[in-house]
């Protein structure tokens, strides 16, 4: 997969994602006709974008990373910082607009789409995960920590030491 | 969009104060979107820069826009303050540290993953990570419907669900929901526009 590529791919999922995560549908799609482990690169992207800081939507600059290295990164980067910039025409429109039934419908219904689509994608890759009774456990773990608001890093490094101490048994 | 206030700094000056006070949020703000709004929240009202309403303001706004919202919120906020240059610095700051931060953890996990014995804490971390993002996927839903009828949501919701299992392409899906929020915008009137703002800040989880 060429830096371009990484561009391309991150631009449209970002373009077409509300949202941080609202990416990974779109992502996960553009991914899965390449000869890439699809699953198991976003699994390791979104682990690291977990334990970041700033938005949840920078495991695609992690995806970029894992894909293309530094020069990927940085297509990456370029990528997620264009379609936020639309904002600065939606401020000179929105009092036309935010009145208009059919752009507010239109919103609802993308809103909804989207978590649709995040809902399906995130099952498939716990699906993936969870192939392992550790991956299962882990998962499960993973989604009551995050819903009791635990700091993600609690949970990632609460992974990685129960993967340590099984290695060691 | 609203203009700054004063804040003491003269107004030459203004786009360092962005500049630094979001790299510090870009450098410090763990815990996903909901931390990073929350930091920009304390910033922008203590530096009276904005005030609740106006925040609130490029919560919403920000929440219309493509790709990740805090972003736009960010660039939102550093253009109220100083123009091109606060956002220009808003963005650089935020996204420096960040980035920079994200790559070097990239580049740890890879060195770990070529370290013998180290399959089974990644695997355990993998399954985390899912875990976290259909957390994120029912905070978000949680948000979403907050906003819909409360009939018509869910049934819309569960259709695109359906969608999202046939359709092998969610590009196509995303197009349909477009198409049927043209067509059809009844269907889509939600709760009262009043209780949007409010609940704004909260559903930042996600973002």
């Amino acid at each position: 997969v060429s830096v371009a590529q990484v561009f391309v791919a991150v631009f449209l999922a970002s373009l077409l994602g509300f949202g941080g995560l609202g990416s990974l549908p779109v992502l996960r799609g553009q991914l899965a006709g390449s000869a890439l482990p699809t699953d198991q690169l976003l699994l390791s992207s979104l682990a690291v974008g977990n334990i970041s800081p700033g938005p949840n939507g920078l495991y695609l600059i992690a995806v970029g990373y894992f894909v293309a290295g530094y020069p990927g990164a940085a297509a990456a980067t370029a990528a997620v910082l264009l379609p936020p910039m639309l904002v600065l025409l939606l401020d000179k429109v929105r009092l036309r607009l935010i009145h208009l039934p059919r752009f507010r419908s239109t919103l609802q219904s993308l809103g909804l789409a989207v978590v649709a689509l995040l809902a399906q994608s995130s099952g498939s890759l716990a699906f993936t995960a969870a192939h392992t009774w550790l991956g299962a456990a882990m998962a499960a773990i993973g989604l009551a920590l995050l819903l009791l608001r635990v700091p993600p890093l609690v949970g990632v490094l609460l992974a990685a030491a129960t993967g340590l101490v099984l290695n060691l048994s | 969009m609203p203009t700054a206030r004063s804040d003491g700094q003269p107004p030459d000056h203004r786009w360092l104060a962005v500049l630094l006070g979001f790299a510090r949020i870009g450098a410090t703000s763990f815990g996903g979107g909901s931390a990073t709004t929350m930091a920009m929240r304390t910033l922008t009202l203590k530096r009276g820069w904005l005030t609740e309403s106006e925040f609130l303001d490029t919560v919403v706004l920000s929440r219309l826009t493509p790709g990740i919202t805090i972003l736009a919120q960010a660039m939102l906020i550093g253009r109220a303050v100083a123009g091109v240059r606060g956002l220009v610095a808003a963005i650089a700051g935020l996204m420096t540290p960040a980035v920079v931060i994200t790559v070097a953890l990239a580049k740890v996990y890879s060195l770990v993953a070529a370290l013998p014995g180290s399959a089974v804490p990644l695997r355990a971390v993998a399954g985390m990570a899912a875990g976290f993002a259909i957390a994120l996927a029912v905070q978000l839903l949680r948000d979403t419907l907050a906003r819909a009828h409360p009939l018509r949501g869910p049934l819309l919701f569960a259709g695109y669900l359906g969608l999202a299992f046939l359709i092998d392409n969610p590009v196509l899906v995303l197009v349909g929901a477009i198409l049927l929020g043209v067509a059809f915008p009844t269907l889509f009137r939600g709760r009262e526009t009043t209780s949007t703002a409010d609940s704004d800040v909260d559903g930042e989880e996600s973002r």
